[in-house]
């Protein structure tokens, strides 16, 4: 079913499930909840947009809400416990991220673990840089979605907590490469010997490790709130962990996600290193981008294949698989690390 | 036996289409339903050709398998060489049977080529530079 075409049944159950949380997490504050409606963005949640009005000493607070359900299946599974410390942590710096506001962790309430935080104002799209706004604009926004994921990078993981949160990688592209070799070994219910075969080029050539920093794990112009000329909200902190800041240049420039990322002829993928490199004072090496471009298509080759095991075992309605050209990209990508052309 | 496969492949898109275009349709249902239909037309597209490119794709695999065994570091067992000894069958004509025959082989050679990669026996450039080349062709061809 298309998101946002909920039935009535299933927003008054929200509706009743949303009710039965506020007693128990604001009692004797009379909660109540409005405007519940199913929204479109986000692939691997559920996101239910609400406003709750309730009362705090002799004021009543209205707070606009949206509360993130984890699928039955999707593509990926991760931790809501450890994404609502990581957004708590940033409440102190300054990364536009959302304010976590409850968690329902094992899904006692809403039949599936779920975050509630303060809703943002702004849109996401996809691809919003090669959309209808004029091109100076366009521009504009891609530099601040560059700044965007340097100031994510810049975060001082010990002052805000971080540190105590996520896991501090020794070696990061070695950890993530065995992190998601994990997730494919669990997952695949036939083999890829093409993600096999990457999979040995990658362990061949892996970069030095890098100073961990904050890394979004799935930044794209769909995670990010734009209101009018101005990004509002950086979303979807599900993949964020501590890392190498190459990680997420090498999703962001990878060649299956340029159309959100490049425009043809005004962005170029030097144009944003250069921007980036500017902005945060570091400098990116080029065979390390390679190799984090590889593991992008790599890491969403996998999310493919956990998405074919959740719409097999009918935890998901979208026939995802491992696509002709994800795998296609990931060869080429992998063989190309070797020095092979053509 | 009538219908066959591909006749009641399109009966079910024919209903589909008139369920997901009736009014009755909610616009949720609708899409759920046209996705169905979209499912269904690629496997119809791909059904004449799913024969004619899992043969040529096992034969593809069989001969990198062979060049790997001859190489180093690719350890074999008894089950491994029996399967890529053995030839595939004639076509029988039975359009289920003759995919079934040729998937089940694919599957096996595929998982074989992915143990010998992870065992090792795949590390030397012009190992990898070939089994790169075989899988491209098995992604470029495919008719899905």
């Amino acid at each position: 079913m298309s998101p946002g075409a909920v039935p009535g049944a299933a927003r008054d159950q929200m509706g009743e499930r949303l009710a039965r949380f506020f007693a128990d997490r604001l009692p004797g504050s009379a909660p109540v909840v409005t405007g519940i409606r199913r929204l479109s963005a986000g692939r691997s949640r559920q996101n239910w947009a609400f406003d709750l009005t309730y009362r705090s000493g002799r004021e009543v607070v209205t707070e606009s809400l949206i509360l993130r359900r984890d699928p039955k299946g999707g593509l990926v599974e991760t931790d809501r416990q450890t994404e609502f410390a990581v957004l708590s942590c940033l409440e102190a710096t300054k990364v536009p991220a959302p304010v976590a506001r409850w968690i329902d962790v094992d899904g006692t309430w809403f039949g599936s673990p779920s975050l509630i935080m303060r809703r943002e104002p702004g849109d996401c799209d996809y691809y919003i840089l090669n959309g209808d706004r004029p091109l100076p604009e366009r521009v504009a926004l891609a530099r601040a979605f560059c700044d965007l994921v340097g100031d994510v990078h810049r975060v001082d993981v010990e002052s805000c907590g971080l540190v105590d949160v996520l896991a501090v990688p020794v070696d990061p592209a070695r950890d993530q490469l065995d992190y998601w070799e994990s997730v494919l070994r669990e997952d695949q219910l036939e083999a890829y010997p093409e993600i096999d075969l990457a999979l040995a080029w990658l362990r061949d050539s892996l970069p030095p490790p890098a100073a961990p920093v904050l890394v979004h794990g799935d930044f794209k112009p769909g995670n990010i709130l734009v209101e009018g000329p101005d990004v509002s909200a950086l979303l979807d902190w599900e993949l964020a962990h501590l890392g190498d800041p190459a990680e997420d240049l090498g999703w962001v420039t990878q060649p299956l996600r340029t159309r959100e990322h490049l425009i043809d002829g005004h962005w170029s993928q030097s144009d944003l290193l250069e921007h980036y490199e500017r902005h945060t004072g570091t400098s990116v090496a080029p065979d390390s981008l390679r190799w984090w471009n590889v593991f992008a298509a790599l890491r969403t080759a996998v999310m493919q294949v956990s998405g074919l095991r959740s719409y097999l075992e009918g935890r998901s309605s979208e026939p995802y698989r491992p696509t002709s050209s994800v795998l296609g990209t990931l060869l080429e990508g992998a063989w190309q690390l070797e020095g092979g052309t053509g | 036996m009538r219908p066959n496969s591909r006749e009641e492949m399109a009966l079910l898109v024919r209903e589909l289409e008139e369920v997901a275009g009736s009014d009755e349709a909610s616009e949720g249902i609708s899409g759920d339903l046209r996705q169905c239909i979209r499912t269904f037309r690629r496997i119809e597209r791909s059904l004449e050709q799913m024969v004619p490119y899992l043969r040529a794709d096992n034969e593809r695999l069989a001969g990198l398998l062979n060049q790997l065994r001859s190489g180093e570091g690719a350890t074999f067992d008894a089950d491994d060489l029996a399967l890529l000894e053995s030839m595939p069958p004639p076509l029988t004509g039975n359009w289920q049977e003759d995919v079934t025959e040729a998937n089940t082989r694919n599957e096996s050679l595929r998982d074989l080529l992915g143990r010998i990669i992870r065992a090792g026996g795949c590390s030397s450039r012009e190992a990898r530079a070939d089994s790169r080349g075989v899988l491209m062709e098995s992604i470029r061809s495919r008719p899905w």
